[in-house]
């Protein structure tokens, strides 16, 4: 029996092993040949799409060796990163080039035939290339997938295909947006894919419209806002999204000593607090500007944490 | 004498199993890797603020400060833990290349300081990435405690000794770390490459430091592993010719153990060599995502094009 056993275990760890040492074999030859090659491919594409644009061309340039495997996943990419990076850009030649190329059917076919995170891959890079309605209703089926990844790739398609949709796709969005997805989000608005208009975001009953807004507001230090986000911070009935805003207040600078302010703090844990005051002392805060919104030991730190900012010009 | 091989048979089988399921996850976060590297500019605006501070202790001949800090992330700082009473050469090096100014020293601090000499601060290009914290030379966690306590920002990364970080390490534990911000994370731990963790600030200072060794008190639902290397060693010694010899002495091993008919020390054998080829295999998936570099006309350093 432990014989039987021993040579069952044998058997099956020697095949672990030559699949181990096959994976990672395979693993190498793709990165020595076929990075290479994409690599070269990529630079000759992205070279051939600038002078297109610096041109001001008209006509679709040519890409040599598209036919070839793989070639429309290059110029798929090094477009989305051109459109990611780079704003004001002339989004006709961009769609021509994705019309002539056939980038669309090429990556829903991609995108048909994955799963997981290579399908949420798939989907980005169509987000990015300036889909029209017609793909943002070929990737509505995967809204409902059963991967977080693939469902909000799917939607910034959509958003992508018809930005007057969005305030209605993400107020249907069921779950609290991260970080992550509302970064991505602002990233289309930076691009100009989405219209900027915070207000109505931040009136707006869904939470996730209003972590869209205070994420607006931040990243475009919209001033203006201040009264809208004391309100949220004084009587918000969501604590992340309340904390948040006394944190957007912060990184805007504007005063802190109001009672809506105060009200929020309270409701802060010990952490969070520390947390706000090493965010204030970034920012520059007087260490006098907020007698009442700390006790006495919090305020002790933030001066010596202000301190440690300064110039010290007599040394000991 | 049975129970032992029973043993030693359950053991090499999950070691095995293991390294098959390391293997398997290694090669499954390939895809996720590519994804986050596609929305780069996703992380330019610090979603949801995230902030990481690299713990770094001079304790070597050569610096990795250009490396550490040539990271484009905006909420991102190197706290330096140095002895400039034992290396004043270094220090007036740093003093001079990065226009340090003297700062206060912080009189009220979360955690235990010991004797700090002075706090510096770098003003190059106007640029609050660098923090020098001069203080007597001693034990590592007592190092890591005295940046942890100078540190601005809300996670913690130490840096293993000689080694540097991978490129794009930092985006990538800001981008797990906003992917998973509706249940807070407060340990990151990479299991590729050269090990290592990122810890949140509230976990450190609860634990009393890092002597206490913090990431054993963090609950299982606040940690997450990392499949993507954090750090790799700073100098690369090639042995290829060892690893081949080992290579061969451990495949000559196992056909010997297996024409004896030591079924039990076969398997232990194999185990070994399976954890080993997961090993190369992590390493193989790290490589593959690198690529070739390729040299690009302009340089961007603190946000200066050269």
């Amino acid at each position: 029996m432990m014989h039987d056993l021993a040579l069952l275990c044998c058997a099956a760890e020697a095949a672990l092993v030559v699949g181990l040492v096959a994976a990672a074999a395979v693993l190498r030859l793709r990165r020595g040949r076929r990075a290479q090659r994409d690599a070269a491919l990529g630079r000759l594409y992205l070279r051939i799409v600038m002078h297109g644009l610096l041109t001001g061309m008209r006509r679709v340039p040519a890409f040599p060796r598209i036919g070839r495997t793989g070639a429309r996943g290059v110029l798929a990419q090094v477009l989305a990163r051109l459109a990611s990076a780079a704003y004001g850009l002339d989004a006709g030649l961009l769609r021509r080039i994705v019309r002539t190329a056939e980038l669309e059917p090429y990556l829903l076919r991609r995108i048909r035939r994955s799963g997981g995170v290579r399908r949420a891959r798939y989907l980005s890079l169509l987000a990015r290339l300036a889909p029209d309605a017609a793909v943002g209703a070929a990737v509505a089926r995967y809204a409902s997938d059963r991967s977080r990844s693939v469902r909000f790739a799917a939607c910034l398609v959509q958003l992508a295909a018809d930005p007057s949709q969005a305030l209605r796709l993400l107020a249907c969005w069921p779950e609290p947006l991260t970080a992550y997805e509302l970064a991505a989000v602002a990233s289309m608005l930076r691009r100009g894919m989405l219209p900027v208009a915070y207000e109505p975001l931040l009136a707006s009953p869904h939470r996730n419209l209003r972590s869209l807004g205070l994420c607006i507001v931040r990243q475009f230090g919209i001033e203006e806002a201040e009264e809208a986000l004391l309100r949220i911070a004084a009587s918000d009935a969501v604590p992340e999204i309340g904390c948040e805003a006394v944190r957007t207040l912060c990184a805007l600078q504007r005063p802190l000593c109001r009672s809506g302010v105060l009200r929020r703090l309270r409701s802060m844990g010990r952490a969070e607090r520390r947390a706000l005051l090493r965010c204030m002392a970034a920012e520059g805060y007087a260490s006098d500007a907020l007698p009442e919104l700390f006790d006495r030991d919090e305020r002790l730190c933030y001066e010596s944490l202000v301190g440690s900012y300064k110039c010290e010009l007599v040394c000991p | 004498m049975s129970v032992i091989r029973a043993l030693l048979l359950i053991l090499a089988a999950a070691a095995a199993a293991a390294a098959c399921v390391r293997a398997v996850r290694m090669l499954r976060d390939l895809p996720r890797r590519r994804l986050l590297a596609l929305a780069r500019e996703t992380l330019c605006d610090a979603p949801g603020g995230t902030g990481i501070s690299v713990l770094y202790r001079c304790d070597e001949e050569r610096l990795r400060l250009p490396s550490l800090l040539d990271v484009g992330y905006a909420c991102y700082e190197v706290v330096a833990v140095l002895d400039a009473a034992r290396c004043p050469e270094v220090f007036a090096t740093l003093e001079s290349h990065y226009r340090l100014f003297r700062a206060a020293v912080p009189a009220a601090c979360d955690l235990p300081v010991g004797t700090l000499r002075g706090l510096y601060r770098s003003r190059k290009r106007c640029f609050r990435r660098l923090v020098v914290v001069d203080r007597p030379c001693d034990t590592p966690a007592a190092d890591l405690d005295a940046a942890a306590a100078v540190a601005s920002y809300e996670y913690l990364l130490p840096v293993p000794a000689a080694c540097r970080l991978v490129p794009g390490a930092v985006e990538r534990l800001v981008a797990e770390l906003s992917l998973r911000s509706h249940c807070h994370t407060v340990l990151i731990r990479s299991v590729a490459g050269v090990p290592a963790m990122l810890l949140s600030r509230d976990a450190v200072i609860v634990a009393g430091g890092f002597a206490r060794k913090p990431w054993r008190h963090v609950p299982r639902r606040c940690r997450a592993t990392l499949y993507a290397p954090l750090f790799r060693p700073a100098v690369r010694v090639r042995r290829r010719g060892l690893r081949r010899g080992a290579a061969v002495v451990l495949a000559l091993s196992v056909a010997a153990a297996a024409c004896a008919g030591w079924w039990v020390v076969c398997a232990v054998l194999l185990a070994v060599a399976a954890a080993w080829c997961a090993a190369l295999l992590g390493a193989a998936a790290s490589a593959a995502e690198g690529g070739p570099a390729v040299r690009s006309r302009f340089r961007v350093k603190n946000f200066t094009v050269s």
